[in-house]
């Protein structure tokens, strides 16, 4: 038996010899990192996958496309104001120094800024405004493109755009429409050069914006980089380089920058923050126009039954889920609209947490003795904040007082196909969603049109005249006044509004989170 | 002369069996993976579009997917496509699926050699100590591979990212490549902690095999007769190891279906955009042609690993080659 052990102790040796020299080899050619003198800020994004990145498209990868691809490569005729991070979001002027709308709100007339160039050097004037446009609308268009001009639903209201001089185009509406400047806000403007030379196929490998950042390099799946406008035409970024890192992983996230590999990490853990904060780091978070709630099925039983929703209401401890379950990354909410919306008006926060109001009511809608009820939600992506301890914490909240819940998760797809399909065996759904634009609520809310079998007349009444209402005082009036309504129906069971909390290293300097999905990266410096 | 050529045929011929079978395989994989994607509930036209979308909209776009056709229709569009080496169009990216798909295998090959590599080391090393004369080292290697063969892949790549990435920063944190490091060197030390990862189990399954085969051979007669005419203890070790691989071979031909399992995980953590990592984006966007492509892309690869282990363990072992075992 000698021999074998002999021979064990040898081939032992051998293999720690390889390994040895394999990680000496690897130490070595990791020493020639050099600290880069320009500004490179990276962000570690939940985004899973990058889109087509060709205007419209972008928003495959949902909102955060947006956020962190579209709006540093193109502009549109407006934005959202981001610029006062304790006000909720308005509009403000982008490409379009300034408009006129007629009195029958069927023209708008946009004066554009001057002296603004494309990446690729071209002009942007109205002729270009007038290409993109009919790009989006025009099937004939040679560059029509069905998947990019679908996510542009405002202009289904145009009816014919002119350019009136190089630097003036008007819209003409087909009927008119109030939230026509908000909703422009991402119809994004491409240089036509780059469209005729390279097609819709070049766009969407190499897009050619008027914005901030210049498209730098994409490596598949990984990340996506940006570079310094130098000739924007507003006020130039601080930073040389934007580089946007896919991590769709929570905790993967945090590793990444708590490790150096990225400085900024956004939709970061809420139960990592402390630690963090510890670590040196900074946490941002601001509350936003994010509702998190349960979209009651009110058409079917229990739900018919106006008691039973404000039962709901009044079961849950929305703080105790806000402060404790997610440190404070969320604020309650008590009614329809979050406190950063253009429509919030505190009086209607109706609901508080009441067990016993919520035990007599049930009584008396005849559930003395408790009920079932099943929930679908999603558990993950785009805004889903923890959904899943989250459930658990109301599920258990609920069962005190005799409601007891059955959790049924799905992914994002799931419950798409559920809600379309209407065979979803569910007296709730949860997702989370922004009111930030009431010209899509049709789906959420509108009586025939949205997949909760909710319907108020009332409500579907001044939401209609709010489309046509150009005043903006009134138009929001009109709103708060709907949404009102809403809540007092307990159409949903309201729960908290989010945050967006990120966390950065300290040395990025310059960045105020804004009430909004949206962010500016203007300021934003690295100072080490 | 005679004799080494039927056995030439004969290996031929195993090959172009095991190939056949291969196509085979390859075959019943696709019919799978096309209709189990759309046995999932979920429509894509109204993921592109949005919930906000009119029906009329989505049918549209279902119609510019072709996914309102028979289909058998679409099955057997897809199938010619695959054949003439085109794999479709991901809608969810607008790209091609091959200029997706491309990029991803590079990263999930580059992983998966990695892990197979250290899986090889871990499985020699382990398999010597688990049959070495030192009790307390066999007990503790016993130890060691009870925890490598039963801890989840999601759950080591986890504690190692903390651990190696976080606390002591000794590899990077995922990803791979970062600021101001690149080239193999960088390449490598990204690697290292999924790798090891995807390694831990396999390893640990190549070692159970080793020590299996080195303690059979232990229990004759053959070393000692060995050692009577008077072979050093290194050759000794290149024949119980001869006698030990093509076993070894066929468990990590296996274990690789397992590793492409667990990269869905690992590459999740380490955020390594590889297939399995893409797999996971493609099902949740419901991308069909995207799945298919990758799953089909996925298969391919574990049905070929298996035939290169039948084939090397052919060439190793005489007695597969001629059907003798």
């Amino acid at each position: 038996m000698q021999h074998t052990s002999r021979r064990s102790r040898r081939l032992l040796g051998a293999a720690a010899g390889t390994i040895v020299a394999a990680l000496a080899l690897v130490g070595c050619s990791a020493g020639g990192e050099s600290a880069p003198d320009e500004q490179e800020l990276v962000i570690g994004s939940q985004m899973a996958s990058l889109p087509s990145l060709d205007t419209g498209a972008i928003t495959l990868a949902g909102y955060e496309g947006q956020r962190l691809i579209g709006n540093l490569v193109y502009e549109g005729l407006t934005k959202r104001d981001v610029s006062d991070p304790d006000a909720a979001a308005g509009v403000a002027p982008a490409l379009a120094e300034s408009w006129e709308i007629s009195d029958d709100g069927l023209t708008y007339t946009f004066a554009l800024q001057e002296g603004v160039t494309f990446h690729d050097g071209t002009d942007f004037d109205a002729d270009a405004v007038v290409y993109n446009v009919n790009r989006y609308t025009d099937e004939n268009d040679p560059h029509y493109d069905a998947a990019v001009g679908t996510y542009y639903a405002v202009l289904a209201y145009v009816e014919s755009v002119e350019a009136v001089d190089d630097s003036t185009v008007a819209f003409t509406l087909n009927e008119p429409f109030a939230f026509f400047l908000a909703d422009l806000y991402n119809v994004y403007f491409a240089s036509p050069e780059s469209l005729d030379a390279d097609g819709n196929e070049g766009q969407a490998k190499n897009p050619v914006g008027t914005g901030p950042f210049v498209f730098d390099e994409l490596t598949e799946n990984q990340s996506i980089s940006f570079t310094r406008n130098d000739d924007y035409w507003g006020e130039a970024a601080e930073l040389d380089r934007i580089s946007v890192e896919l991590i769709p992983d929570p905790a993967a996230r945090t590793a990444a920058l708590r490790s150096g590999r990225v400085d900024w990490i956004e939709a970061a853990l809420p139960d990592d923050l402390a630690s963090l904060e510890d670590a040196g780091f900074v946490s941002t978070g601001n509350p936003f126009d994010w509702e998190w709630s349960w979209q009651l099925f009110t058409d079917v039983a229990p739900f018919d039954d106006i008691r039973v929703r404000q039962a709901m209401n009044y079961a849950i401890d929305r703080e105790a889920i806000a402060n404790d379950l997610l440190h404070g990354t969320a604020v309650p909410a008590y009614q329809f609209f979050a406190e950063a919306s253009l429509y919030y008006d505190e009086a209607d926060d109706l609901y508080s947490y009441d067990p016993e109001m919520a035990r007599s009511l049930l009584a008396e809608a005849g559930y003395a003795d408790g009920l079932d009820i099943t929930v679908g939600y999603i558990t993950a992506g785009s805004g889903a904040m923890q959904a899943k301890a989250m459930n658990e914490a109301l599920q258990s909240q609920l069962a005190e007082v005799g409601i007891n819940v059955t959790l049924d998760p799905v992914d994002f797809s799931g419950m798409y196909a559920a809600l379309g399909e209407g065979n979803t065996g569910w007296n709730a759904a949860n997702q989370a969603f922004s009111l930030e634009q009431p010209s899509s609520w049709s789906w959420s809310m509108l009586c025939g049109t949205n997949y909760f079998g909710y319907c108020n007349e009332e409500f579907d009444a001044l939401h209609a005249e709010a489309l046509v209402t150009s005043d903006d005082a009134e138009r929001a009036a009109l709103l708060t006044e709907a949404g009102r309504l809403q809540t007092e129906d307990a159409g949903w069971m309201y729960v908290v509004n989010d945050t967006a909390p990120r966390a950065m290293a300290s040395y990025v300097k310059g960045f105020e989170q804004p009430k909004s999905w949206w962010i500016d990266f203007t300021n934003v410096s690295i100072e080490e | 002369m005679e004799y080494k050529s039927i056995t030439h045929n004969r290996f031929f011929r195993f090959v172009v069996g095991r190939l056949a079978f291969t196509a085979v395989t390859a075959i019943f994989v696709a019919v799978v993976v096309f209709f189990a994607i759309r046995l999932i509930p979920g429509d894509p036209a109204l993921l592109i579009l949005g919930l906000d979308s009119s029906p009329e909209e989505r049918e549209e776009l279902r119609g510019v997917m072709g996914l309102d056709r028979p289909l058998i229709l679409q099955f057997v569009d897809w199938g010619v496509r695959v054949l003439g080496g085109d794999l479709g169009y991901a809608y969810s990216q607008s790209r091609d699926v091959l200029d997706v798909v491309g990029p991803a295998l590079t990263n999930t090959l580059l992983l998966g050699g990695a892990a197979s590599l250290i899986a090889v080391v871990i499985g020699v090393v382990m398999g010597n100590l688990a049959t070495s004369r030192s009790r307390a080292l066999r007990r503790i290697t016993d130890w060691f591979e009870a925890i490598f063969l039963s801890a989840p892949q999601y759950t080591v790549a986890l504690i190692l990212l903390i651990a190696f990435a976080v606390l002591v920063p000794v590899f990077p944190a995922g990803g791979l490549s970062s600021r101001g490091s690149d080239g193999p060197g960088a390449l490598a030390l990204h690697l290292a902690l999924p790798a090891i990862s995807l390694a831990l189990a396999p390893g640990a399954q190549m070692a159970r095999s080793l020590k299996t085969s080195i303690s059979t051979l232990q229990s004759t007669e053959l070393l000692p007769a060995l050692e009577a005419r008077g072979l050093s203890s290194w050759r000794l070790a290149v024949h119980s190891h001869h006698n030990a691989l093509p076993p070894m071979i066929t468990v990590l031909g296996i274990q690789v279906g397992g590793m492409l399992g667990g990269a869905l995980f690992v590459e999740q953590i380490f955020s390594i955009p590889g297939l399995g990592a893409l797999i996971v984006q493609s099902v949740n966007l419901r991308d069909y042609q995207l799945v298919q492509g990758v799953a089909f892309v996925i298969a391919i690869i574990f049905v070929l690993v298996l035939l290169a282990a039948d084939v090397i363990n052919a060439l190793l072992d005489p007695r597969i080659r001629v059907g003798k075992v």
